[in-house]
């Protein structure tokens, strides 16, 4: 009985710790994890298509182009269809060309915008510090399948952007929703790298 | 007698503690063209809003470290309340003033002829384009109030084309430190309002998270000013003990008596109250600089006790001795004193004080040698007197020796007519008692900032703020195509942010009608997906801009629009005053002046500042050396007067005339610049050289004169070699030029002396 006693206590001590392991493999993914994943793409080059839903006009603004992304803070969004031009943000700086026309905004100059960039620039660069410094950081889902809620913590930029919500799958992004001021949202869904 | 003196020893001190406020006002000290255009900008700068300003910089970390200091800083200062503004980097307009220009946006902005169905669609195509941005939450922000794009428009002016570089929010400069501004709500010349802030801002700093490693640097009009107060206040209090120390220590070796030694000091101590009483009842407030420099000035009021004692004999009362020297220290005081006028010819409010306060001082020094000291003074024991045994004579003959003082003044003039490089010191700020490297700091900070270039100005005067306004926006398109050329790289004028009234009104008058407007938009709408209504916002501001009273000077007091303006705009002397602050200057803007002319504006000027500066110093420098001449002229006078012969006047006068050319040409090889202070010193020279002559050429009592002479220019070349060592401009070009003009002049003035050339009357006698 001794014996037989020891043995189940060894058994049941298997088994706790077993338990124990499987809880910590179930927690080992989380928001850390998802951005030190996000960390290690170097660059990226993906299509995307966008629906834009204003309440100042009759109907969806739809638009379609390319994104290039590189490690850590170099960002360009291309527009082939509806509406041409580009936005091009390099470290601080942002550069628009549209219609023959450059302009240059430093980022810094609007706290707001700087906010908004981070958004989509930080969460691909996985730098949690700096998404964390803008809103308020969520997620849900699982590896494959997960949802990154960002809400605004500064007012100024809660006037412009209630919140976005960016969903993806392992290292990839699948899609970005913006809640704007008032009604408005916009949906970009990124289809796959194109090389 | 001694009774009379010490009632008006406390007269004075009466009048002293009860009347006596020190100013430290530098521009006293500066050259003034009274009324001029130039002087009221220099006034302005000195004063208005620029002078205000607090330049700090955070250095000693990693740049996040630093911008997150600067924001924190920024955040304690703002909320101390203390100053008007503080900017830490790129400035976006605070969301209340936001709104309340707004409303004002078709009056600020020029949105005429953008109302028709073509414009507007024009408007609309472009702002649909932006909506598909990624910044479209930005861009639809204004979009159903304005969809002209007026107010962002307006906003975009706002941003400084020359700004400094940036990161995490904050300014940083090249070579990385955090860098931000401050404007006081205390003026930058109260001093002492300047010092609390200054106190405050590095105390709020210290109390920050994350400061212990790094450092915080100030700078700016009021901190140079409160450094410079600070370092004439230290400087002098050392300086001026060491040189008493020094001057005891020589009387105490020389008549082995503390008793003379504190006789000696009654003349001084007498000078410097009457001095300060006097000047302070006649001019309401005595200058810093007067006080730490003309008590230096009267430095030589240490010599006429000595030229008292060492004339002292046993068994001849010292009233006796004094009135036998009594002439020739007379004679020296009064041209001492007359050398002095020159100073209060010129005119400039510091240097008439300061002479006022040296002439006063040298005859309370002169009177109360000659009325009390000699009823406090002792016999002196030996029978020689302090003064020993008579002096030796040199054997060189006369002529030789006249060739000995006159050859180094033909040498030192013929260097000083030959030499290339400039005698003189043209640039204000090296007047300036702040350290160089203090000075060279603040203009890197200024230069960083966007406070704006202040070398190249225009400026135009009106009645009123409306009128300078309005002319401003008739140079506008002159200004533009300036930039458009290249030839300047930026104006900076008010007229930019905040239009005339009148023009405010006439754009108003050309805003449609509500209708009007409603058809044009519907017209230019067409095809485009914008919603029907979905601009009715635009069309009731339109029709409340209708009825909008213009946004005037006034109305902006106390905002971050007004802080722009304010030292654009000013009002001085009865006038309205606008500065348009060009940046990018080509070939110097030599070409300025007469592109100004040609604008043919009534009341517009060109200013170049650092060349107005500088020309006023000349100017003013020119006007001093007449006066100077004028000076000396009339001490030649008093000298023949005295003397009652050309002869012996012109050989008083030669030696101190061969001493300054010495020593200006040495001052000149050791590679210092002259300055007013360096004229200063060596009208002491002057005054001090006088004596040394006059006592020198004494026929009778030969062996006393001698010995006092020797006790006076060892004092004099001690005290001022003390103060040659000051890092203060002022103090050490006075030390330097007397060091070198009284060890010419009393070797200059022995060579010529009587005891040399009287040797047969001296043997008969003996």
């Amino acid at each position: 009985m001794r014996v037989n006693r020891k043995s189940i206590a060894r058994a049941a001590l298997a088994a706790w710790l077993l338990l124990c392991g499987a809880s910590v493999q179930a927690s080992a993914w989380g928001l850390a994890q998802l951005m030190e994943q996000l960390a290690t793409v170097e660059s990226r080059r993906v299509g995307y298509s966008e629906v834009r839903h204003i309440e100042l006009l009759g109907m969806p603004l739809q638009s379609s182009g390319e994104l290039i992304y590189r490690a850590p803070d170099y960002l360009k969004k291309t527009t082939v269809q509806g509406g041409e031009g580009s936005y091009e943000i390099d470290g601080e700086l942002l550069r628009n060309d549209a219609g023959g026309e450059r302009r240059e905004v430093p980022l810094d100059s609007h706290p707001a915008l700087a906010a908004f960039v981070a958004s989509f620039r930080a969460t691909l660069a996985g730098d949690l510090a700096t998404l964390q410094r803008y809103y308020r950081v969520t997620l849900e889902g699982t590896a494959e399948a997960w949802r990154l809620g960002l809400e605004p913590t500064e007012s100024t930029m809660a006037m412009v952007v209630r919140r976005v919500v960016i969903k993806g799958s392992g290292k990839r992004l699948l899609q970005v929703e913006t809640l704007e001021a008032g009604d408005d949202r916009s949906v970009m869904t990124i289809r796959g790298e194109s090389d | 007698m001694p009774l009379l003196w010490l009632a008006l020893l406390a007269a004075g001190l009466v009048v002293i503690t009860t009347t006596l406020r020190l100013s430290t006002d530098l521009g006293q000290f500066l050259p003034r063209q009274a009324n001029s255009e130039q002087q009221l900008v220099l006034d302005e700068l000195r004063e208005g809003a620029s002078a205000r300003l607090l330049l700090l910089a955070i250095g000693g970390g990693d740049e996040r470290q630093l911008a997150e200091l600067s924001h924190a800083l920024a955040e304690a200062l703002e909320q101390s309340g203390d100053f008007l503004r503080v900017v830490n980097g790129p400035q976006s307009l605070p969301e209340a003033e936001r709104q309340r220009w707004f409303d004002y946006r078709y009056l600020l902005h020029d949105s005429s002829g953008e109302f028709d169905p073509l414009s507007l669609r024009r408007a609309l195509t472009a702002r649909l384009r932006e909506l598909t941005s990624p910044l479209a939450p930005f861009a639809k922000q204004y979009l159903a109030d304005d969809p002209l794009a007026a107010f962002r428009h307006w906003l975009q002016q706002w941003q400084d084309k020359q700004v400094p570089g940036e990161a995490h929010g904050a300014w940083f400069t090249a070579d990385g430190r955090a860098l931000l501004f401050a404007e006081t709500r205390a003026a930058g010349f109260d001093l002492d309002a300047q010092e609390r802030l200054i106190k405050r801002v590095q105390e709020s700093f210290a109390a920050l998270p994350g400061a212990e490693g790094a450092a915080l640097q100030l700078s700016g009009a009021g901190v140079l000013a409160v450094v410079s107060r600070d370092t004439i206040r230290s400087e002098s209090q050392w300086l001026s003990l060491g040189a008493a120390l020094a001057v005891a220590l020589i009387l105490l070796l020389v008549y082995r008596s503390p008793r003379l030694w504190l006789l000696s000091t009654l003349p001084l101590l007498s000078a410097v109250i009457a001095a300060l009483a006097l000047t302070s009842l006649a001019f309401g407030t005595v200058h810093g600089i007067t006080l730490a420099f003309g008590i230096t000035l009267l430095g030589v009021a240490i010599d006429y006790p000595i030229h008292l004692f060492s004339h002292l004999q046993r068994g001849v009362s010292p009233q006796h001795s004094m009135q036998r020297i009594w002439p020739t220290l007379r004679l020296g005081v009064i041209s001492t004193a007359a050398g002095y006028l020159a100073m209060i010819a010129t005119g400039l409010d510091g240097l008439v004080q300061l002479g006022v306060f040296t002439i006063i001082g040298l005859l309370a020094a002169a009177a109360a040698t000659r009325w009390l000291l000699p009823h406090l003074l002792p016999e002196p024991r030996s029978a020689q007197g302090y003064a020993g045994e008579a002096p030796r004579r040199c054997g060189i003959p006369r002529p030789v020796r006249l060739v000995v003082v006159v050859l180094p003044l033909a040498l030192a003039v013929a260097y000083l007519s030959l030499s290339e490089a400039p005698l003189w010191e043209d640039d204000v700020a090296a007047l300036s008692p702040v350290p160089r490297e203090l000075r060279q700091q603040d203009q890197q900070l200024r230069d960083a900032l966007p406070v704006g270039d202040l070398n190249h100005l225009l400026l135009i005067s009106g009645d009123s703020a409306e009128a300078v306004l309005q002319q401003q926006e008739r140079l506008a398109p002159a200004l533009a195509a300036l930039q458009g050329e290249g030839r300047i790289g930026s104006y900076r004028m008010a007229a930019s942010w905040l239009p005339s009234r009148q023009l405010q009104q006439q754009r108003r008058q050309r805003l449609p009608a509500g209708d009007a407007l409603r058809h044009a938009l519907a017209d230019g709408q067409l095809g485009l997906p914008f919603r029907d209504g979905a601009f009715a916002p635009f069309l009731a501001a339109v029709e409340r801009s209708r009825q909008l009273e213009p946004l005037t000077p006034g109305m902006i007091e106390g905002t971050l629009l007004g802080a722009r303006i304010a030292p654009l705009l000013f009002q001085r002397a009865g006038r309205w005053w606008g500065m348009v602050r060009l940046g990018g200057v080509v070939e110097d803007g030599r070409w300025l002046e007469a592109w100004s002319v040609e604008q043919s504006l009534p009341g517009l000027r060109y200013l170049n500042l650092r060349a107005t500066a500088s020309a006023m110093v000349n100017g003013f420098r020119d006007a001093a050396l007449g006066h100077l001449a004028w000076g000396g002229l009339l001490i030649a006078m008093l000298l023949w007067w005295g003397l009652r012969s050309w002869r012996r006047a012109l050989q008083a006068l030669l030696p101190v005339a061969a001493a300054i050319a010495i020593a200006v040409a040495v001052l000149h090889l050791l590679g210092e610049r002259l300055s007013l202070f360096h004229l200063t010193a060596l009208l002491l020279v002057l005054g001090i050289g006088i004596d040394y002559s006059l006592f020198f050429s004494r026929i009778e009592g030969q062996g006393a004169s001698a010995h006092a002479l020797r006790v006076c220019a060892i004092s004099t070349l001690s005290v001022f070699g003390i103060l040659a060592l000051s890092s203060l401009p002022v103090l050490h070009a006075t030390g330097l030029t007397v060091l070198l003009g009284v060890a010419a002049s009393y070797g200059l003035a022995w060579l010529l002396a009587a005891q040399h050339d009287r040797p047969v009357r001296k043997t008969i006698k003996n």
